[in-house]
């Protein structure tokens, strides 16, 4: 009781056992490899030297980096908008929304890469309709080049671009836009001037989060990608199948590592949402007053404002339309972002009733023969069975250790509030679903 | 109500009526940007149910009017339908001579403060009072100085600079009202703008906010479910009740004269007298279907032995026994049980006063001008 209570008074000892596996896991094992990289115990960057010293190394790196800014760039540019419409939309269709983003978050990476081979592949869904319907005479290059990577990495990161900015768009108080309009901004100029300005953190994590997982990307640029499309994660698996130089490897693994640690350092992460939170002046809108306080800016608004003068008198009590158009165009571009995530996914289920022998779509029969043969094989029962039972012990175990840790942080630092909760809900339940669907789908697209 | 006005109370109230409007009118040059609100058999649907239901309602020019009443009342859904927030699903809305039914907000020259106040986070003070200037198309020099001329006349003169988060609660309600009236737009709206802070800087923001309703002379049309902010700032009160308008007066009228039991039981408390035994004496006769009604300010608690006063004979007398006693700091409130029903006297503290205890006899006294009679 005694030692409980102390514990209580200094929750900060609560997030030891996180912590502590965290350390197991990957500090020590993160700090070996790094010393690794530095030839320890002489100490020499050898192995940084010898990594720039190859051009076909740092072509890689700056490919890596170059796919990794696109692929973020083109998530927020369809991610932005979708979470600004799931966010407008009603509460039920907006729950409806984000469980089909957050089902597609769970499900396997591996899955849903090899679902776009079958679909963009040479025998293809794509390619095949096109065929059949005469439109072509061969088969279109749609696999094996860059626009597939960024087909396959944007669809496997948008649920990760869209939360974090659901999340912070929720935050913001409704009101503020109400007033927004009140005071004369017509819906593009409230946009631009208030909200916009107020999402920036979400847009800030949401890329930071996308970009550093983009790093890391292996399998989809490999499995989709042309060879000339290989990520530096690629490259060091690659590497660690073929040669048994241990240190190289780690040394371009810790120059992946620094560009992320970088870019974080740089940009910082922030979950937490903007609203009520005592923000230092202009330190947590630092961009924002980069965006409203350059010179240029002040400039259009100057510029602006006679014409602002014109509109005001012209407009004022003047009806405007519905906007049923813009509700309209808005409905499409869900039901079409929806689709792309969810079509892939949808595609392996179908595909998981296939009485062909290979991956095909649209399949030749329907039959259950891979349901079967997987709960006949005992070799893939035992695995599921395994994997449950690994799931089941994970989730009980990170449960526990992580509300330790996130009471403890909360009472030690409050503003860690919100990320820990979402890290934990998040994450916790997920392990068991997602290692039941990866075994299921993985074995039922074997072929 | 007119029954229970005597000819003299009616002419005292028409030369009140008038006085007020003659006020209004004269109050400054403002008041000629200032318009007035009229409600054309406006109705606004939320599926079956009618939020507001074809209420009769104008606003004249320079008016404070306070729109009272309980939660689902569609107060609220008023205030949406003037700002332009939601279009009504039949009639017409007209400020100042022109139909805005289906003029979206941004459109509208007006000034509202939110409840929650909806000041930029992410603006300075200044540029949150700026914006508004900044929409209609304002050059700098001149927002410049309307920003500084508000900025003083809300005594916030050295915090422009700050961020909202660094003010307090009644700073930022000034913002608000400031930021609101900066346009100099011929109505404001307030959605229980004094809702969020605590009692004393509610009364002192009463204060301010009728300084700078007269200053202004702006049509101003107020949401609370706050009697006290309703009698205290407004020229008019209506109650609402389901959509529709229950009664519509100036304070004094509403509450010393509530013509229906909704209304005297909503503005303060009341005694309504259903069946008690005995008969309620009253100056006037009581005409049929109402009950009589007491504020409990207006009985008298006394012992039993008292002597009575001079003008008894204009009074009733009552015996009952103290069901409890609350003290609440200048106030004492009695329950007190008469016959079969219960009696609540509100009686001011005073030195010398003798204190009943629950179970005390105590002698009750009203004058019967005080008996108010209500439609049920």
């Amino acid at each position: 009781m005694n030692t409980l209570q102390k514990l209580v008074r200094m929750p900060i000892w609560l997030t030891l056992p996180a912590f502590a596996i965290l350390l197991d896991v990957f500090g020590i094992p993160i700090v070996l490899l790094f010393l690794n990289s530095l030839n320890a115990p002489t100490f020499s960057i050898a192995n940084y030297q010898a990594f720039f010293g190859q051009a076909a190394n740092v072509r890689v790196l700056l490919q890596t980096i170059e796919v990794s800014v696109v692929a973020t760039a083109i998530c927020f540019i369809v991610g932005y908008p979708t979470a600004y419409l799931i966010t407008a939309a009603s509460k039920s269709v907006r729950t409806a929304l984000l469980v089909f983003v957050a089902i597609l978050y769970l499900t396997s990476l591996l899955v849903r890469t090899y679902a776009w081979i079958v679909i963009l592949g040479d025998g293809g869904m794509v390619n095949n309709m096109l065929l059949e319907f005469g439109l072509i005479s061969n088969p279109l290059p749609l696999i094996y080049n860059r626009l597939a990577v960024y087909v396959g990495m944007v669809h496997i990161m948008l649920p990760v671009m869209i939360l974090p900015l659901v999340s912070v768009m929720l935050g913001i108080d409704k009101s503020l836009m109400s007033a927004t309009r009140s005071m004369g901004a017509r819906p593009l100029a409230a946009f631009w001037r208030v909200f916009f300005p107020l999402s920036l953190p979400g847009v800030r994590s949401g890329s930071l989060l996308v970009f550093v997982l983009c790093l890391g990307f292996s399998i989809t640029p490999a499995a989709l990608g042309g060879l000339r499309d290989a990520m530096l994660s690629t490259f060091i698996a690659s590497q660690v199948e073929t040669s048994f130089n241990v240190a190289s490897v780690a040394a371009s693994a810790f120059i992946l590592l620094a560009v992320a640690a970088a870019m974080l350092a740089i940009f910082g992460l922030d979950f937490s949402s903007t609203q009520g939170r005592p923000a230092g002046p202009a330190r947590a809108y630092w961009w924002n007053w980069l965006l409203s306080m350059s010179t240029l800016a002040r400039y259009l608004n100057q510029l602006a404002t006679p014409y602002r003068a014109k509109r005001w008198t012209a407009k004022l009590y003047q009806a405007a339309s519905s906007g049923r158009w813009s509700q309209i165009i808005g409905a499409v571009f869900v039901v079409f972002v929806i689709f792309y995530l969810l079509f892939p996914s949808v595609l392996v289920i179908i595909m998981s009733f296939s009485a062909g022998p290979s991956l095909q779509f649209p399949p030749s029969g329907l039959s259950l023969q891979w349901y079967r043969s997987f709960f006949g094989e005992p070799s893939w029962t035992g695995a599921a069975w395994t994997s449950i039972q690994i799931g089941i012990a994970v989730t009980i175990l990170s449960t526990i250790v992580g509300t330790l840790a996130a009471y403890g942080l909360n009472r030690t630092f409050p503003r860690l509030r919100s990320s820990l909760t979402m890290a934990i809900l998040g994450r916790s339940p997920c392990r068991v679903l997602s290692s039941a669907s990866r075994l299921i789908s993985d074995c039922s697209s074997l072929d | 109500m007119s029954d229970a006005l005597t000819l003299e109370e009616q002419e005292g109230l028409a030369h009140r009526n008038a006085t007020r409007i003659e006020r209004c009118n004269l109050r400054n040059f403002a008041l000629e940007k200032a318009a007035q609100i009229e409600f054309r058999g406006v109705t606004k649907l939320y599926g079956p149910i009618a939020a507001v239901d074809n209420p009769s309602l104008t606003v004249h020019r320079g008016e404070f009017l306070t729109i009272l009443g309980p939660s689902g009342s569609g107060k609220t859904t008023t205030l949406m339908l003037l700002a332009g927030f939601v279009a009504p699903n039949t009639g017409d809305i007209l400020i100042g001579g022109k139909s805005v039914a289906a003029v979206p907000s941004y459109r509208r020259d007006q000034g509202i403060v939110f409840q929650s106040y909806a000041l930029f986070p992410h603006l300075s003070v200044r540029r949150n009072l700026e914006f508004p200037l900044e929409m209609r198309g304002i050059k700098f020099t001149e927002r410049a100085k309307r920003v500084e001329r508000i900025l003083k006349r809300v005594r916030l003169n050295d915090l422009g600079d700050r961020m909202p988060s660094q003010l307090s609660g009644g700073q930022q309600q000034r913002v608000a009202l400031a930021r609101a009236l900066i346009a100099d737009p011929p109505i404001l709206l307030l959605d229980e703008p004094l809702g969020a802070l605590d009692r004393n800087l509610r009364e002192q923001m009463q204060v301010e906010l009728k300084g700078l309703h007269k200053e202004f002379g702006i049509t101003t049309v107020c949401v609370t479910h706050d009697q006290d902010e309703a009698l205290t700032l407004s020229d008019r009160i209506i109650v609402m009740r389901e959509g529709r308008i229950e009664e519509a007066d100036a304070p004094e009228v509403l509450y010393d004269r509530p013509a229906t039991r909704f209304v005297a039981k909503f503005l303060g408390e009341a005694n309504i007298i259903e069946d008690s035994g005995f008969k309620i004496h009253s100056d006037t006769t009581q005409p049929s279907g109402t009950l009589p009604m007491l504020r409990p300010e207006r009985i008298c608690i006394a012992a039993p032995a008292a002597p009575k006063r001079a003008d008894a004979d204009q009074r009733q007398y009552v015996t009952g026994t103290v069901a409890d006693m609350i003290y609440a700091g200048p106030l004492r409130k009695y329950h007190v049980h008469v016959g079969s029903s219960l009696f609540v006297v509100r009686e001011h503290v005073a030195s010398g006063q003798q204190i009943f205890r629950s179970g005390d006899e105590v002698r009750l006294e009203w004058l019967r001008s005080d008996v108010r009679f209500v439609a049920t």
